[in-house]
């Protein structure tokens, strides 16, 4: 999986993306964050979220709603924004596109 | 040395000079042999999806030891959810082989031996200790597979292992010299031996003064002067090894392997050994190995359960029967009894504790309670599993009849294969190909190649089922349920 052809580029919002384990996932995680990021080409930047790294936001897929990965170790300024089945996904979609508007407004 | 990626892996094995003997020959490239491949794919996945963002999280934990990222299958557990996201990473890689992937037993090993030797070295003054920590730091930095070797061959079973008309029946100290001790036996059914880098052997049995030498335990390099190994057969085994093996093999990429490692004088130095007749901590750390290893089956057989339920769901799909509510509710239970499986490995691993030197360890009864389960579960899934699938999953023929072009002289004039796909269609808008393909994989899990891992290893791996159920008899408290009953009833005397 890729995650960092964005980086480099110029954009207002960087987004830190975490995976759980996944141990037993309900449906496809990998699927849901490409999903998720065709919908912010060039907007957003999406690197794989490093422990003791800081993002301005924290996009975490889980397998399922026990959602049991120690997030502590990110650093993030706008918080997290959390997937943890299929019908989440369009929500976390919202959320993101909520934060890049707050940014650019401010 | 950064963590491995499955090639370089692979390509480390190729680097040692492991003697490797197959149908009473040697088998001198056995990283490319067709019917081993399989199973050293199934390890290299362990080393791939450390590096995948989708999984690292339970493939790579931080090391105590050295500070750094690790692969989890070299690391000792530091809490009880060390011990949870273990049995995750297990579920997990059955869940992508459908077969044993062989790591567990080292990393079971590592755990064990760290709080035995702390507490063997806390009343004998020895060293072993330091000795192990400087082990499992090399390991861990050069991101090692490790067999974590218990099994003695064990000869008549009613004999302690010095009574043995022959010595060799269990591993033994036959030489101590001043830099080392010399060894001699064998173990048995070592999982992923051949696809190790390294041997880390323990006793296999509790054992009194009169064995102390056989309470050894030691590591030594899988091509060591004098180790040598003859690969374990398996069910349709040769499969892998026809021309165009394909569908017939039923899990072309990945397998399980076993084998018996054989120890003729092997010299040890002193700095890799762990146990040296200290024989009353050999019954400790064989309680702990087969703890720890019977949480694991809480884990890797659920993933490998998960497979079969799937491929039962869909061969049920493939035959047109999805709809039978006698389908459904089969699929239902063998859900049930693999979620069953799945909760005794997490309950053990929550109700973990520290040992003295630091690591967790599981909960001893609910462990064995997840075995004993584990040695009756899957033959129930497989049941099921075969109910679902039909008979054809045993009486198809062969991929290469599928195939033929060979014109049977009948008056329709078609061909083998030609007979074949139609009288081998389901539904319809369902290949026969893809059929095929699903019922052989069945097959393998059921009865196949597969299988040693799936059943036979559920049965005996870990320990038989009296294995646990005498340690079910020690933990479970008797006392203290009688004294419940006297209380709730009103009796004091």
């Amino acid at each position: 999986m890729t995650c960092n052809e964005d980086a480099g580029r110029t954009s207002p919002l960087l987004c830190g993306v975490k995976f759980c384990g996944g141990c037993n996932p309900h449906y496809s995680r990998g699927e849901a964050f490409r999903l998720i990021k065709s919908g912010f080409e060039g907007e957003m930047t999406f690197v794989f979220a490093e422990e003791g790294g800081t993002y301005d936001l924290l996009l975490y897929f889980a397998g399922c709603t026990s959602r049991c990965t120690d997030l502590s170790l990110f650093e993030t300024i706008g918080g997290v924004v959390g997937v943890h089945d299929e019908d989440g996904i369009a929500g976390a979609a919202d959320k993101l596109r909520e934060h890049l508007r707050r940014k650019a407004e401010s | 040395m950064a963590l491995m990626t499955g090639s370089e892996y692979i390509e480390s094995l190729r680097k040692l000079g492991t003697k490797v003997y197959m149908f009473g020959e040697k088998v001198d490239n056995w990283v490319d042999h067709p019917m081993i491949r399989p199973s050293i794919n199934c390890v290299a996945i362990t080393y791939d999806l450390a590096h995948d963002p989708e999984y690292s999280d339970l493939m790579t934990v931080t090391s105590n030891l050295t500070g750094k990222k690790v692969n989890r299958f070299s690391h000792l557990h530091q809490s009880t959810e060390d011990l949870k996201n273990k049995v995750k990473m297990q579920r997990l890689l059955g869940q992508k082989t459908a077969s044993c992937f062989q790591r567990c037993v080292g990393m079971d090993a590592f755990n064990s031996l760290f709080s035995t030797t702390f507490e063997t070295d806390e009343k004998y003054g020895t060293s072993y200790h330091e000795n192990f920590k400087k082990y499992l730091t090399y390991v861990q930095e050069n991101d090692l597979t490790v067999d974590g070797a218990m099994t003695d061959p064990k000869g008549d079973r009613g004999l302690t292992p010095s009574k043995q008309k022959d010595p060799d029946l269990f591993l033994r100290i036959v030489e101590k010299r001043p830099d080392g001790i010399v060894v001699k036996g064998a173990k048995a059914h070592q999982t992923g031996s051949i696809n190790s880098h390294e041997h880390l052997v323990m006793p296999t049995i509790a054992m009194t003064e009169e064995d102390k030498s056989y309470a050894v335990s030691f590591a030594c390099p899988s091509d060591v002067e004098g180790l040598f190994m003859i690969y374990g057969r398996q069910s349709c085994d040769t499969r892998k090894i026809e021309d165009e093996a394909d569908i017939d093999v039923g899990n072309k990429q990945f397998g399980g392997q076993e084998a018996l490692v054989i120890f003729d004088n092997v010299f040890i130095p002193n700095d890799r050994v762990f146990l040296c007749e200290e024989w009353d901590f050999a019954g400790v750390l064989v309680e702990r190995f087969a703890g720890y290893h019977r949480q694991s089956y809480g884990g890797c057989k659920v993933g490998v359960g998960d497979a079969l339920i799937g491929a039962a769901a869909l061969i049920a799909d493939y035959n047109g029967a999805q709809k039978a509510s006698h389908v459904k509710d089969k699929l239902i239970e063998m859900t049930h009894l693999n979620e069953t499986l799945y909760c005794c490995g997490i309950a053990c691993s929550a109700e973990g504790y520290p040992t003295k030197a630091g690591n967790y360890q599981i909960d001893l009864l609910l462990a064995n309670v997840c075995k004993q389960n584990v040695t009756r579960f899957p033959y129930e899934i497989v049941r099921l599993a075969e109910d679902i699938a039909g008979g054809l999953m045993v009486t198809m023929p062969s991929a290469a009849d599928f195939r033929s072009k060979e014109k049977v002289p009948t008056a329709s004039g078609m061909t083998v294969g030609e007979w074949c796909n139609k009288f081998f269609q389901g539904d319809a808008s369902v290949s026969t190909e893809n059929r095929q393909r699903l019922l052989r994989f069945i097959e393998n899990l059921c009865l196949g190649a597969s299988a040693v891992g799936y059943r036979t290893e559920s049965m005996h791996g870990a320990g038989s089922p009296q294995a646990q159920r005498i340690m079910i008899a020690r933990q479970g408290n008797i006392n203290g349920k009688k004294a419940l009953a006297k209380s709730l009833a009103g009796i004091k005397d």
